[in-house]
């Protein structure tokens, strides 16, 4: 009995050793990277990461707020950029800590407010103004550490709406945008809870478009028609032809896999994960790694047509504007 | 001689608590100031009884489980469900009409419990298209 206790430890042991010391984008998991950019951009970046929650409240609704950030900022000789979370309905970071562990890793700092009702964006504008006051305390580990000059947004379902709409009300100080499963217009609830037509055509500054194969009842790649924008395409077409814009589908992701810790786990259908986070991890943190940190191999990814964002073969439906 | 005194004070103590508990104590007695009857002037036939149809507010049904989540999502107190079925093979889906204080007409919706998510009718195929996983059987998103 202890000789197969132990047998079977070691093969345990072994096999997390094997785990961790292989890439996982050499093990076989569902929307693995193919090109460099998504490639490099797929693994975890340098940093070890750190995450802290504010005392007290960091929004006006009383929520208080979650930062990841690479462990070692004090002794960094750079402002780090900053990323602005919103959750989907009903959640907290704590459903998104491997994306947003994987984002810290790279080199930002991202700060989430607890808030589970985030379409509105004002409670993400909310956890930016905490940044700026941290930022200028002397006593904080943010103390002259961040870089507002470049500050992005991002976020799923109501929490896609959420960025947008702190994006588009932020007088031009967060630039960019990285939505994930924007739901239709006709999931609005209420009804202004949502991006509204209005505020995405008058709108300014650049947005990625992410949604999943899988999650065509509520951000389907196409609708059959109506006012309403009802689909990915739709919030694509009305985006300003002004702003630099993409939209891709990860195949077979469903509205959940964002969620990913990294895979769903063996009760992945309780919280509709099929695929995991996997695929989510490299063209978007190359997006905002172009747009805030200004890497431009990243960005020639995306180029219309020829970029490596169009080869990709995780991904579908996928169009761009930049030059 | 003492056993008949014995015996009539005992007839008189259980008269008097006889009278004092058949006595009609807090009963209030109108004086009779006879009857008088008012009848109108011309004799019209009297009219069959109608009961008194008093505004009667509905009994309040008690909310399931699903249709407090759908109105705590709506974040509206005046909002309205109807004819709420959730499906019974997904009992995360639920599907009915919903009207609210800004949009006071009754519309489909179709709930996404699982996903804290609600559509409304907006009269497209797309709609048609979400309504579709009302029905049992259908993939779940």
């Amino acid at each position: 009995m202890t000789r197969l206790s132990r047998a079977i430890c070691t093969m345990l042991v072994s096999a997390t050793a094997l785990a961790a010391v292989l890439p996982a984008s050499a093990q076989s998991v569902p929307n693995a990277p193919t090109g460099p950019v998504e490639t490099q951009y797929y693994a975890n970046g340098s940093y070890a990461t750190t995450t802290t929650r504010s005392a007290a409240a960091c929004d006006s609704k009383g929520n208080q707020c979650d930062v990841f950030y690479p462990s070692n900022i004090a002794s960094l000789n750079v402002r780090l950029p900053l990323v602005v979370w919103a959750n989907g309905t009903g959640s907290t970071p704590d459903n998104y800590t491997n994306w947003l562990k994987h984002l810290a890793s790279w080199g930002f700092v991202v700060v989430a407010t607890r808030d589970q009702q985030t379409g509105y964006g004002n409670t993400v504008l909310d956890s930016l103004a905490y940044m700026r006051a941290e930022e200028a305390s002397p006593s904080s580990p943010f103390y002259h550490r961040i870089d507002f000059a470049h500050v992005g947004a991002a976020g799923h379902s109501q929490g896609a709406s959420g960025a947008a709409n702190a994006m588009f009300h932020s007088s031009g100080a967060i630039t960019t945008t990285v939505t994930f499963e924007l739901p239709n217009q006709n999931w609005c609830n209420p009804a202004d809870n949502c991006l509204l037509t209005p505020t995405l055509t008058g709108g300014s500054g650049s947005i990625f478009y992410v949604s999943g194969t899988a999650d065509s009842l509520i951000a389907p790649d196409t609708q059959s028609g109506g006012t309403q924008l009802n689909s990915q395409t739709a919030y694509y077409n009305a985006t300003p032809g002004t702003m630099l814009k993409a939209k891709g589908l990860l195949k077979g992701a469903n509205h959940n896999d964002i969620t990913g810790t990294p895979g769903c786990g063996v009760l992945g259908f309780l919280k509709a994960c099929a695929n995991g986070v996997y695929g989510y991890m490299g063209f978007p943190t190359a997006w905002l790694a172009w747009q805030l940190k200004g890497d431009a191999v990243a960005g020639a990814a995306f180029k219309n047509g020829t970029g490596e964002f169009f080869t990709a073969n995780a991904w579908t439906g996928r169009v761009s504007n930049i030059p | 001689m003492v056993r008949t005194y014995c015996i009539v004070a005992i007839l008189v103590v259980a008269a008097a608590v006889a009278g004092f508990f058949a006595w009609p104590r807090s009963a209030p007695v109108a004086a009779d100031a006879g009857a008088v009857v008012v009848r109108p002037a011309d004799a019209a036939p009297t009219p069959a009884p109608v009961p008194m149809v008093e505004p009667v507010a509905p009994a309040p049904q008690p909310r399931s489980a699903v249709e407090t989540a759908i109105l705590a999502s709506m974040e509206d107190p005046r909002a309205e469900l109807r004819d709420v079925v959730v499906r019974r093979d997904a009992p995360q889906i639920a599907c009915g009409e919903k009207r609210t204080a800004r949009d006071p007409v009754f519309r489909r919706f179709v709930w996404l419990g699982h996903l804290k998510m609600l559509a409304t009718d907006d009269g497209t195929k797309d709609f048609a298209n979400i309504a579709a996983v009302c029905r049992e059987g259908q993939p779940v998103p």
